[in-house]
């Protein structure tokens, strides 16, 4: 094989394996941004009088790995289910109260789970996995009722370095 | 001239007998074949003709728009029986249809707790008496069956962590559930009951993780899957649907109502993508194994004045939650290049508890409820759409969406429910109706007669004329006779965000 045709495909194997890198890397982060933005819906418009009222408090700022603890305050559920998203990045270590109801980034408490309860907890660890802050999200859910409130938290990670790598492609023609 | 009188009077009663007992199988839903058995003489065998050979003949009948079958309903959560004061006010209504759902009703779960094991028919005494007391006031009942047993379901909990009683069955079940299906449908098929119209499960397209593990609706929804479940509950058709066809060719088969949240977007994590619950049905094969698509619709009031059915959230760029739901859910038939027909079959605006205004709501909630039920069900009638049950009778009801107050007491969507039964009453659509910007109106036809049912589209006062000639009288929204002022040869009606029912000639 000639040595100009070996360089061409070794260029080509090169750009192959930078586009790969760059899709993952990419991915990766648009995945944690999305897991991070919660609903992809547009944010409902949300009335201003509900008696409905929950908050998401936590620490502004957390290293990874450092145990951290989140809650949820809220008025009353009014017989409505709470439903709690956390970053993919994000293991939970326990809930209070504990809930058996869970999908992947989402934790659920019924409605009977929360009565006479005005607070829900959620002790956790940030682990790598995405560059942007952590965003929690609490919110009531109600299968009628699209426009129930939502709170959310952010926590900085402040021992989470990303680095930008740049990347250079080359194209490569089969073409003579 | 004694048997002249006979013979004409013959004459003049054959075709009425006829013409009645044709129309009453027209009524009963059978076809419109007539047999008539060849006529023997006494003792004496016909060689040529014998019993054995009948004749069919085909008689030609013109009705005018009769049997009407009323489109309108209501659903109770109380059984409906005779000499209660909820009865009464059901039949007074003039409803066609009964939707009849929960546990005090068809429960799988309380009706065959062993897995093979005989129906505990004694369980049904009541239902019974409430289907025998619907039947004599002309009430067709819609019958739901839900509530699995867990040897049935697959096994997973509900959003308090218990086994869920609405989950979804597992495929070794289908089988059990047809059974079960065909011992129901055999028995209430028959006229004591005349019971053809069966729903399998009650919003259907709900994860069972998002609801209380004794939820009476839902949950074959399951978040992860594209089609959220749909094509589980399609291929559970297909098993059941063959044996109640067997055990009453009549019999109609109605999807679950769907409560059809979002038009097929994913909702965001956790949520899922119900929306395409339904093409997941069709996605398994699952068309010809169900006759009739129910879709649910609850607007929240949230203290405006406002049309609840068109700004609806995900729906309002579809057309609204009656019209939009109806045209998303066609427009996933035609993928398939299936038609089915479209029924509402749980609605109401709902005042949730959770809003200060709700608690108890003012009467600006219950004025725009009665217009709600006239306006979306006259715009849903517009778009073909076959029935529509109100959610509930009772009152005050779920998120105070209830007809009656908890006295029995008629609330104002009651009585403007009441009038519009009575004003399309015998009644065939015709189109939409011009008058005045800014009204919205529609045109039905009662023999002679035109009814136009008029509002404005926004919360304000608009007029609309009538040429005097053609006038024969108005009615406001909640029945009471308008006097409208003359405009020259013109009568002028007030028409605002309260529907009004004009009747004209022509």
């Amino acid at each position: 094989m000639a040595h100009w045709k070996r360089r061409k495909i070794l260029t080509l194997l090169a750009g192959c394996a930078a586009l790969i890198a760059v899709l993952a890397v990419w991915g990766a982060l648009e995945g944690n941004t999305l897991a991070d933005s919660g609903f992809s819906a547009p944010a409902p418009a949300q009335p201003v009088s509900s008696q409905l009222t929950l908050t998401v408090a936590g620490p502004d700022v957390a290293r990874l790995g450092e145990v951290v603890t989140y809650n949820v305050h809220f008025t009353d559920s009014y017989g409505l289910g709470i439903y709690y998203l956390f970053p993919a990045h994000f293991t939970v270590i326990r809930t209070d109260p504990v809930t058996s109801s869970s999908s992947p980034g989402v934790l659920r408490w019924a409605s009977n789970q929360l009565s006479g309860r005005n607070t829900l907890t959620v002790a956790g660890q940030h682990g790598l996995g995405g560059c942007s802050p952590a965003v929690h999200t609490a919110g009531f859910f109600d299968p009628y009722d699209s426009q129930l409130p939502t709170s959310s938290k952010i926590t900085v990670i402040s021992n989470l370095q990303c680095a930008f790598l740049p990347v250079t492609l080359k194209t490569y023609s089969a073409g003579r | 001239m004694r048997r002249k009188q006979i013979s004409l009077g013959l004459g003049f009663l054959l075709p009425v007998v006829a013409l009645v007992a044709t129309v009453a199988l027209i009524g009963m839903g059978t076809n419109y074949a007539v047999t008539a058995e060849a006529p023997q003489s006494q003792g004496e065998a016909s060689p040529a003709l014998s019993a054995s050979d009948p004749t069919t003949l085909y008689l030609p009948v013109i009705t005018n728009n009769y049997p009407w079958i009323s489109p309108f309903g209501v659903e109770s959560n109380p059984l409906l029986l005779p000499g209660t004061r909820l009865y009464t006010r059901t039949v007074e209504l003039g409803i066609g249809w009964v939707r009849l759902n929960g546990s005090n009703r068809i429960s799988w779960r309380l009706l065959q707790p062993e897995r093979g094991g005989s129906i505990q028919w004694e369980n049904l005494a009541n239902f019974e008496k409430e289907l025998r007391a619907l039947k004599a006031a002309g009430i067709r009942p819609i019958v739901i069956v839900d509530d699995h047993p867990l040897w049935a379901t697959l096994g997973r909990t509900g959003g308090d962590g218990q086994p869920s009683y609405c989950d979804a069955l597992k495929d070794d079940a289908f089988a059990d559930y047809a059974l079960f299906l065909r011992a129901l449908v055999a028995r209430y098929k028959s006229p004591e009951f005349d019971v053809h119209d069966w729903e399998l499960g009650n919003e259907p397209d709900v994860d069972p993780r998002l609801v209380p593990s004794t939820s009476p609706f839902g949950c074959w929804g399951y978040i992860e899957d594209p089609y959220y479940g749909g094509r589980r509950y399609g291929e559970m058709l297909k098993v059941v649907a063959p044996a109640i066809r067997a055990e009453d060719p009549t019999a109609r088969i109605w999807i679950g109502g769907l409560l059809l949240n979002s038009p097929g977007i994913n909702e965001g994590p956790g949520k899922g993508t119900p929306g395409l619950f339904f093409k997941g049905i069709l996605e398994s094969g699952a068309a010809p194994y169900f006759d009739v698509v129910a879709y649910h619709a609850y607007p929240t009031y949230i203290n405006q004045y406002h049309d609840y059915d068109l700004n609806a959230h995900w729906w309002t760029s579809w057309g609204g939650n009656t019209l939009g739901k109806a045209a998303y859910l066609r427009g996933i038939m035609d993928q398939y290049g299936v038609d089915k027909p479209l029924f509402l079959n749980e609605t109401g605006l709902m005042c949730p508890e959770y809003y200060s205004w709700c608690t108890p709501p003012d009467e600006q909630f219950f004025q725009i409820q009665a217009s709600h039920v006239v306006r979306s069900f006259v715009r849903g009638i517009s778009g073909g759409i076959r029935g529509f049950v109100w959610y509930t009778i009772n009152g005050p009801g779920w998120r105070h969406t209830g007809l009656l107050n908890s006295d029995g007491s008629p609330k104002p969507v009651y009585i403007a429910y009441q009038v519009m039964i009575q004003q399309l009453q015998n009644t065939r659509y015709l189109g939409t109706t011009a008058y005045t910007q800014g009204t919205e109106g529609y045109t039905f036809r009662r023999g002679p007669e035109i009814v136009d049912v008029v509002w404005a589209v926004e919360n304000r006062m608009l007029t609309v004329d009538i040429p005097q000639n053609k006038f024969l009288r108005a009615l406001t929204r909640d029945g009471a006779l308008i006097t409208p002022p003359l405009a020259g040869t013109n009568y002028r009606i007030s028409v605002g965000f309260e529907p009004v029912y004009i009747v004209r000639q022509p």
